[in-house]
Formats: C-alpha cells, sequence, structure tokens
C-alpha cells in the first residue's frame, strides 16, 4: 500500500466534514466506557479524530497539495489503529456530540481505511473474513451446529412464510438461550414462519463491516436477500442488534436497491402481540427487573420502548433502569468486535454493568443482545457481585412455555 | 517599515487561511449534497429543521451535555459575532446602517468576551470532571482572551488612533497600503490576530451542517426499523 494515498478514500464527504467538525472539546469522554475503564485519553474519540486530521492533512492539505503528498509518522498511525479498534463503536461519543458527529458510523468507516492500508484488523479479528468465507460465520464453526444445540424439537418451521427469523451467527454459537427464546416466542405467538437451512443462513456481515473488512458484505447480502424472497418472506424478524442495525442501514446499500421485505427486531413483534393480546401473561413475577439498552439497538435503529413494554407487560414486574439509558446508555463492553482483542477491557465494562444492577437491587438483569449476553456473563465469572443474567425473550418464553406446562 | 511588516503578515495569513478554507469548503459543498446512507434514519421536514436551527443557534447539543460549559460558550460565540461585526466599521466605506445600529451591542460584546472565555479557559483547566484538554484549543482560547482584553484596555484605557486604524484597514482591503496607526495595544491586538489564524479551528463553518445533520438524524431515528 502506497503510504502517500489519500487517508479521506473510505469516507463520505459527510464523513470528511465530521472530521473538521470536531471541536476536541473532550464531552464525549464523559460518555466513553473505554475511558471508564481505562481512563487513557489516548485513545479518546477527539485523540483519533486529531490523529486522523493528520493524516488528511500529510495526504490531502494544502501543503500535500503544493509539494505533493507526504508519509505520515508509522508511530502515529500505529497508535490510531490500537485507538479506532480499542474502540466498542458505541456511539455514545456521538450522541453527546456538541458537533453532532455520527460516531457510530465513523469509526467503521475509519477502519475500513485501515483495513485498505493492511493495518487492520488486529488479532483475531484478522481470521474472520476467511472463517465467514469458509463456514458462512465468523467463528469458524460447522454449519450443521448452527441450530441443532438449540432449536426446540416441538417446533416446527414452515418452508415458506411472510415471516422468517434469523437467528444470527452469535446468538446460534454463543447465546443459545437467547435464540431458542426467540423462536419459543414467535411459537406461542401464533404465527407460521420460516428460517433457512443452516448451511444458508449465512453472516448478515456486520462482525465484517464493523472491523473494515468489507470485501464479502456484497455477496453475502445478495446470497440472503435472495434466499427469502425465494421463501415469500415479506418481514425478517431478528433480535440481534448487530444484524438488525446492518440489514436495515447497510443491507439496500449492499443489495443495490430497496430489500423485497421489511426488517424488524424482535421486540417489536412481541410489543404487537402484547398490543393485540397474542402474547399475554397470566403468571405473576415478583421480581425487580433492569433493562440494559444494546447500542446497536437503541441508538443504532431506534428501538427503545418495546422492550420496556413487553417487560412491563408482565405481571408483578418492576422496571428499573441504568443510569445510562436509552440513547445513552452504556455500552456493556461487548461492541465493535473489540471484546475479541480488547479482552480486559470488555470484561471490565460488563462488571460494571454488573455493578450497577445489583447496587440498583434488581432481582435480573435483562439483556437484548447475543453479544452482551456472552461477554456479561462471562464478566460475571469470578467476580463478586452476582446477578442472574437473562435475554428478554428468555424470560418471556420462560413465562410463556411455563404457562402452556400448567395449563 | 512596521506596515510593510503588519501588511505581508495580515495579508499572508488570512490569505492562506481563504485557500485553506476554499479547499475545506470544496469538500463540504460534496458533503452537504450527499448523505451516509441516504433515506435511511434521517428526517427532514419542517418542525426537523426547525429544531435544528434552534440546536444551531442556542447551543442546544452542549446544553444537553454541559450545562456550566454551555452558557460560557454561548456568551463567548455571540460575542464573538458581534464584535467581528462591530470590527466591519473599519473596512467599510460608508458603514451601511446596520453595522452602525450593531455598535452598541458590540462593545458591550467586547466587555463580555473575556469574561466568557476565561470562564471557558477556567471550567477547562480548573475543573475535574474535564477529562480532556486539547493543548491547540487552550492556546487558541488564551490568545482570544487576549485579543479581547487588548481590545477592552484601548476603549475603556488608551484610546488608539481610530481615524489612522480606519485608514490603514481601507488600504488593506482596497490594496492601496496606508501606514501603521501604531499603539502598542493595537500592536499586540492585531499580532494576535495574525498568530491565531493558523490554530484557527475550522469547526465555526462546518459545525453548522453537522449540528443539522445530526438533528435530522436523530428525528428519524425512529424510522429507521419503525417505517414501511
Amino acid at each position: 500500500m502506497d503510504g502517500k494515498r489519500s487517508f479521506a478514500g473510505e469516507l463520505s464527504s459527510l464523513q470528511r466534514m465530521e472530521l473538521d467538525a470536531c471541536t476536541q472539546c473532550g464531552e464525549c469522554l464523559k460518555h466513553c466506557p473505554v475511558q471508564d475503564v481505562t481512563g487513557n485519553p489516548a485513545v479518546s474519540p477527539p485523540e483519533k479524530i486529531r490523529m486522523f486530521r493528520e493524516f488528511l492533512r500529510a495526504t490531502d492539505g494544502l501543503q500535500a497539495r503544493l509539494f505533493g503528498p507526504r508519509a505520515v509518522d508509522p508511530k502515529l498511525l500505529d497508535d490510531f489503529v490500537k485507538a479506532v479498534y480499542e474502540c466498542t463503536t458505541c456511539g455514545a461519543c456521538g450522541k453527546a456530540c456538541p458537533a453532532g458527529i455520527f460516531t457510530q458510523r465513523l469509526w467503521p468507516a475509519l477502519r475500513k481505511e485501515m483495513v485498505k492500508r493492511g493495518l487492520g484488523p488486529i488479532g483475531v479479528q484478522r481470521g474472520m473474513e476467511d472463517a465467514v468465507r469458509e463456514t458462512g460465520n465468523p467463528y469458524k464453526k460447522p454449519a450443521e451446529d448452527r441450530y441443532r444445540p438449540w432449536f426446540p424439537a416441538d417446533i416446527r418451521l414452515e418452508e415458506r412464510a411472510e415471516i422468517a427469523y434469523y437467528a444470527g451467527c452469535t446468538g446460534a454459537y454463543e447465546a443459545q438461550p437467547m435464540v431458542r427464546g426467540d423462536v419459543q416466542v414467535l411459537h406461542a405467538i401464533g404465527v407460521p414462519f420460516t428460517m433457512l437451512p443452516p448451511g444458508d443462513e449465512v453472516c448478515c456481515g456486520f462482525p465484517l463491516f464493523i472491523t473494515g473488512q468489507h470485501d464479502l458484505l456484497g455477496d453475502l447480502v445478495r446470497r440472503l436477500v435472495s434466499a427469502y424472497q425465494a421463501r415469500g418472506v415479506r418481514t425478517l424478524v431478528c433480535s440481534c442488534p448487530c444484524c438488525v442495525n446492518i440489514m436495515a442501514r447497510d443491507w439496500p446499500l449492499l443489495y443495490g436497491g430497496e430489500l423485497p421485505f421489511r426488517i424488524r427486531h424482535i421486540t417489536q413483534f412481541a410489543a404487537d402481540a402484547v398490543r393485540t393480546g397474542g402474547l399475554r401473561f397470566r403468571r405473576e413475577l415478583k421480581e425487580r427487573l433492569i433493562y440494559h439498552d444494546p447500542c446497536y439497538l437503541s441508538r443504532g435503529v431506534g428501538i427503545i420502548e418495546e422492550p420496556r413494554e413487553v417487560l412491563r407487560s408482565i405481571p408483578g414486574v418492576t422496571l428499573l433502569e441504568f443510569e445510562r439509558n436509552r440513547l445513552s446508555s452504556r455500552c456493556c463492553g461487548s461492541g465493535g468486535a473489540a471484546r475479541k482483542v480488547f479482552h480486559e477491557n470488555a470484561i471490565a465494562m460488563g462488571r460494571l454493568t454488573i455493578d450497577e444492577a445489583v447496587a440498583k437491587k434488581a432481582d435480573r438483569l435483562i439483556l437484548g443482545c447475543p453479544a452482551c449476553y456472552a461477554k456479561v456473563n462471562e464478566a460475571m465469572q469470578g467476580h463478586d457481585k452476582q446477578i442472574r443474567i437473562t435475554d428478554i425473550m428468555e424470560l418471556v418464553a420462560e413465562l410463556v412455555m411455563e404457562e402452556k406446562r400448567r395449563t | 517599515m512596521t506596515t510593510a511588516l503588519i501588511l505581508i503578515a495580515l495579508y499572508g495569513a488570512y490569505g492562506t487561511f481563504c485557500i485553506r478554507f476554499l479547499l475545506h469548503a470544496r469538500q463540504w459543498l460534496e458533503g452537504v449534497c450527499s448523505s451516509t446512507v441516504p433515506g435511511v434514519g434521517r428526517k427532514s421536514g419542517p418542525a426537523t429543521l426547525a429544531c435544528a436551527a434552534a440546536d444551531l443557534l442556542l447551543f442546544t447539543r452542549l446544553l444537553r451535555t454541559n450545562g456550566a460549559l454551555w452558557i460560557g460558550e454561548w456568551i463567548f460565540h455571540v460575542s464573538l459575532v458581534l464584535v467581528l461585526l462591530r470590527h466591519l466599521r473599519y473596512m467599510l466605506e460608508p458603514v451601511p446602517a446596520w453595522v452602525w445600529a450593531l455598535q452598541p451591542w458590540g462593545l458591550a460584546a467586547g466587555y463580555l468576551l473575556p469574561f466568557a472565555l476565561a470562564y471557558i479557559l477556567t471550567i477547562r483547566i480548573a475543573t475535574t470532571q474535564e477529562l480532556y484538554s486539547s493543548r491547540r484549543n487552550l492556546v487558541l482560547l488564551a490568545a482570544l482572551f487576549l485579543i479581547g482584553l487588548s481590545g477592552v484596555l484601548m476603549h475603556a484605557l488608551r484610546k488608539p488612533d481610530l481615524v489612522g486604524i480606519k485608514a490603514f484597514m481601507m488600504g488593506m482591503v482596497t490594496f492601496s497600503p496606508a501606514p501603521w496607526p501604531g499603539g502598542l495595544l493595537l500592536t499586540l491586538h492585531v499580532i494576535l490576530a495574525i498568530a491565531i489564524v493558523p490554530i484557527l479551528p475550522t469547526h465555526i463553518f462546518i459545525a453548522p451542517v453537522t449540528i443539522m445533520e445530526a438533528r435530522m438524524r436523530d428525528d428519524g431515528l425512529h424510522g429507521v426499523l419503525h417505517g414501511r
């Protein structure tokens, strides 16, 4: 890679404007979960932007235009790569940014530039693209194990249906109670639904997108969209916030036009069923629940009230809130594929979530993201504070199944 | 000699700044016409645009995150605009009526400006809640403070040669140099105004666009999965 090549190649014009718009005020640091656990301003949002501006100045600045681009300081480039990949891309910095920079989209774009330069991704993220190419998932797990360990034997899938359920790789391989809960809830609502065969339900592209590896994205999306289209799908339901995010925001661009079906998050589906009486809880659950907003669900696609609506509809439940909730929620540490490289940060962030839930005297911590589910459970191992962790659909399914057993 | 040096520095600094600005403006113009993901999660109705204008004029995004800093920043920015507009009387002949009308406001703003900057600097440096400080920003704020302070001192204590300043400034904008009127405070005032040009942040031009874009995005967020 030519070290003097423009650093602006992977940025949209708007993103270049956003880099210029940063006032370096540092307000974002108070909302950054990585800062919460590292306290290291060198990996903070304004520092990333300051460093990237240096790169842009070297290849695209006034001096570069008059006298030619110059190579950038390799040490600064190394520092930047570390900083941009240590970020969880949760987007809390952007939400708090006085200049309104959309950081949840900016960081992945900067990572894409690093990938183009052969500097990213880092650590185990490097194997993701090959893993997806070979097995259809970033974990390199066999496709035949995608559904088998968790899919309930008593639930029948349709060959063709207007509604399809996409489990997603992290749910299917790393957060199985969550995806089992999803299909049990869909079944309990009583809608016929279909799923792709395990070999056809390939990665949605998010792990590759978020680490800056875009080469396979178009192919993955076209395969998935065609497969769902062939089954007559009109609504694609998914519970993973990251999958839902890329489906809603990027699939149309990668597919090259409007999708032939709409995307819905499972809590939208469940909340609709609660409203129409398709999902009703009779049994009381006398528990204090605290719900954690996944970053890519709340800030990413605006699913904020539906999970709360579902939880509030359970008789006896007291719903608590984290100090930072809804659009300001604090990342639990699992975002941006950083958990795969900066494991200690992720565990420390997960423990902050656990600690706050325990301090609020919650009986259960309710999560809504498979990555959060896997990592926060991991963070609790060996931690001095303990709390029961349940995925929102796992809880709903638990209640529904128990009622079913009783009747 | 002094006149020539100051003129060269002024033309050089502001000329470079204009080129830098034009280069950025070209990118910005492209940006205004494009969105990262057209149609997804973006709303631009009249209510959204009205809120975006309010965000812009009242710095509401900063108000939401840091009320203490917001009051200082808002007073500083409004004062700065009024002070700059007040300075137009040196560069326009005849001076338009609206510039005359703004003079009392500009004068009051000139007195407020150093206080607002001192307040911002105090928050930035002295309070423990600020986790990040950009050295460049601090230098810029300190320089602006000194520019403001020297302006106040010139008005309150040592009146400069206003006729000479007007002649010099008119000479500069019409490329027919007039002699530098001199005076320690005035020279300091102008040298600092030249010195800050290389570190002038581009955000003053482009943040309005990103702030408006953020409002359209915030208002459109609900539509990402709730539409269609």
